[in-house]
């Protein structure tokens, strides 16, 4: 079976989609990136293997933060930010959607689309409270598995109110209120409330947020957050069926794009589960930019450099 | 006596030829690099903003070579530029005996001609008057030169190579003398209009607006126009330094130009009053673009300058009635590459999947 596959390395998750040639999603996979995101593509490279023995790849998209990364490694036809991944993805699972909202793992993010076209997005700067790196570390201070975490919210009825301004404060906030006695579970509801507060004030501000909305990345998964959204929106928000595997969804139909318009795919092929990848990066002193360039070798050759300015390096690989 | 100067885009070129033909020993501070940050850092309130901390990292770069006169520009009652002096002074006061000479943005013509007759006593008025309008036209001349740069190169399939030439051109005229200078500045302009395949595409437009530092010092703005141009988006920009010494030197002298008088004229009705800084030039050019059907505004400013905040809540106005996408990057010392390349890359995206789906 002829496939193309997407591949979002974030700062929490590894996320690998695979998609059948009319854009169906055929598989899907969500791993913990672990600070370790070459041998988290390998990893989730060899489960899709496994388990869908008989695919044949006829295009690789990657995205995310480690999508140059990633790209080097599998060979990539398209390497596209996250922001226009998350859209095409969005319009594709919901094609009149008017408003994506994406919360991952350390960035969260508003697309406003129309007549399906991305019009208008934001992304947070300085901050990221309320992104799932917080949530995952608040849920593993009260000990509740992050998969329970939006249910306990539901059990809560009387809300308790979290400064959700800051992380830090948030926190501070949180163990106030729980040393005073109230209920997990109000203190989950409450703190979901303070993040959805967050978010809309900063992310949405100016924003014409309309709907259908369409909710996805890995704290889609909290309905907790999904609950306190409708209620701070008045509208129904719709939780995407893959929302934690979207950006991977997104770039496989980038690569879809890409190579049907120009040539063959140049993927490496499934070999690259076992290639032995070593990075490095060191301070280049030709000039006064110090540049920090990366390395990568694959098997022992260089097979890429980035981060230069000027392009000594990065224009010094011949391997493909 | 060894004068030395903050780095802004290409300014220091026009300043060091300047002092050096008027016979005055020059100290130019290394190019801007991650440990002028660190040193600028270091030596400054935490809270202020990048420019400040950048500036102060060059003075005490190059004060380190040995130089011992500083010049810079303040410009009283506009933004935090008007005290940087004041409180870089007292901060380096404890590296030895200093001269500060401040430049006033006010009365820049008269401020600079009194500069030069300072430290180059022996060159006559006429010298440093030819000096002046030398420095005027290099810098004119580069800013035609970066024009064509962001005009061609979003319209060709080849914008490393018009954005390589323009570096070359650019370092030909730090060498050049007086008479050269337009000779250099058209061979360039020809060489990058030759490269440019497709003169009949219309590509997306952009204005890119804020923060006078920020527009004009590539390095902090981590060379969004070459970035932006490498996307096929034509980038348009209202600061360019050889415009704004020309229009607050010789116009400004004779009278025949006010600065802040056109720009509130301009801003109307989204913002009425001075909010100091660019921040009413930000908004005014703004509104202009919006009106002149560009695709979409960039809107770029050093985290905390009071100015560009004020006119965000415009820019947001603006962007809303003219449904325009607006991009807003705040920038300081901690800010990474990675996170401003992939939304300008974002935002080139969005534009240009608009614009071509129409």
């Amino acid at each position: 079976m002829h496939v193309y596959l997407g591949i979002d390395v974030g700062s929490v998750s590894t996320n690998i989609a695979v998609l059948d040639e009319f854009g169906k999603v055929i598989d899907s996979l969500y791993i913990r990136t672990q600070g370790r995101p070459i041998e988290a593509v390998q990893n989730g490279l060899r489960q899709i293997k496994e388990r869908n023995p008989e695919i044949k790849v006829k295009g690789v998209g990657t995205t995310g933060s480690g999508r140059h990364l990633t790209g080097v490694i599998v060979g990539a036809d398209s390497i596209k930010n996250e922001i226009t991944a998350h859209a095409v993805a969005a319009m594709h699972i919901m094609p009149d959607v008017k408003t994506v909202l994406e919360i991952g793992g350390q960035d969260s993010k508003m697309i406003i689309i129309r007549n399906g076209v991305v019009t208008d997005f934001a992304m947070n700067t300085v901050c990221a409270a309320g992104t799932g790196s917080f949530l995952d570390q608040q849920a593993a201070r009260l000990n509740i598995g992050i998969e329970d975490f939006g249910d306990k919210a539901l059990e809560s009825t009387t809300p308790v109110r979290i400064a959700g301004r800051c992380a830090v404060f948030a926190e501070s906030d949180m163990i106030h209120k729980q040393q005073t006695g109230h209920v997990t579970s109000d203190i989950i509801n409450g703190l979901c409330q303070a993040l959805v507060r967050n978010y809309l004030n900063n992310i949405g501000k100016g924003k014409q947020i309309q709907s259908p909305i369409l909710f996805q990345g890995g704290v889609a998964a909290n309905k907790g957050i999904k609950r306190a959204f409708e209620e701070a929106l008045g509208c129904p928000v719709v939780v995407s069926p893959y929302h934690n595997v979207m950006g991977a969804i997104g770039s496989a139909l980038l690569a879809k794009e890409e190579v049907t318009q120009t040539k063959p795919t140049v993927f490496r092929g499934f070999d690259v589960i076992d290639f032995v990848y070593t990075p490095r990066s060191f301070e280049c002193s030709g000039c006064a930019n110090m540049c920090e360039v990366v390395e990568i070798k694959m098997n022992g050759n260089v097979a890429a450099r980035w981060g230069d300015q000027c392009g000594k390096w990065s224009n010094s690989v011949t391997v493909a | 006596m060894k004068v030395t100067y903050p780095h802004m885009g290409y300014l220091n070129m026009p300043v060091s030829k300047m002092l050096n033909n008027l016979g005055v020993e020059v100290i130019e501070a290394p190019p801007i690099s991650k440990k002028t940050i660190e040193l600028g850092s270091l030596y400054s309130p935490e809270g202020v903003c990048l420019p400040y901390k950048i500036n102060m990292g060059n003075f005490i770069e190059s004060i380190d070579q040995g130089a011992d006169t500083l010049v810079s520009v303040c410009g009283a009652g506009k933004c935090r530029l008007g005290f940087y002096n004041a409180v870089q002074k007292i901060y380096l006061a404890e590296k030895g005996q200093i001269q500060f000479y401040m430049l006033d943005t006010n009365h820049l013509f008269s401020d600079l001609y009194r500069f030069l007759r300072t430290v180059a006593p022996r060159a006559s008025r006429l010298v440093i008057l030819k000096n002046m309008a030398m420095g005027i036209k290099l810098l004119k001349a580069l800013d035609a030169m970066n024009e064509a740069k962001n005009f061609y190169g979003a319209r060709t399939n080849s914008p490393e190579q018009i954005i390589d030439i323009c570096r070359g051109g650019t370092q030909e005229l730090a060498n050049s003398t007086y008479k050269k200078i337009n000779f250099i500045r058209d061979f360039t302009i020809s060489s990058i209009g030759a490269i440019c395949n497709n003169n009949q595409c219309r590509p997306p437009r952009i204005a890119l607006i804020g923060e006078f530092y920020l527009l004009l010092e590539p390095y902090v703005n981590h060379s969004i126009e070459d970035l932006l141009i490498k996307q096929g988006i034509e980038v348009k920009k209202f600061v360019y330094t050889g415009n704004w010494v020309y229009s607050n030197t010789l116009l400004q002298a004779l009278g025949l130009y006010s600065e802040e008088k056109a720009y509130l004229d301009q801003a109307k009705p989204y913002l009425n009053y001075h909010v100091g800084g660019d921040g009413l030039k930000s908004v005014g050019s703004a509104l202009q673009c919006a009106r002149d059907g560009y695709d979409g505004i960039i809107h770029i400013y050093p985290f905390g300058c009071m100015p560009e905040v004020v006119a965000q809540s415009a820019l947001k106005n603006i962007a809303n009635d003219y449904n325009l996408p607006l991009l807003t990057l705040s920038i300081d010392e901690h800010s990474s590459d990675v996170g401003i390349i992939t939304r300008i890359e974002a935002f080139a995206d969005c534009i240009k999947r608009k614009k071509y789906q129409h």
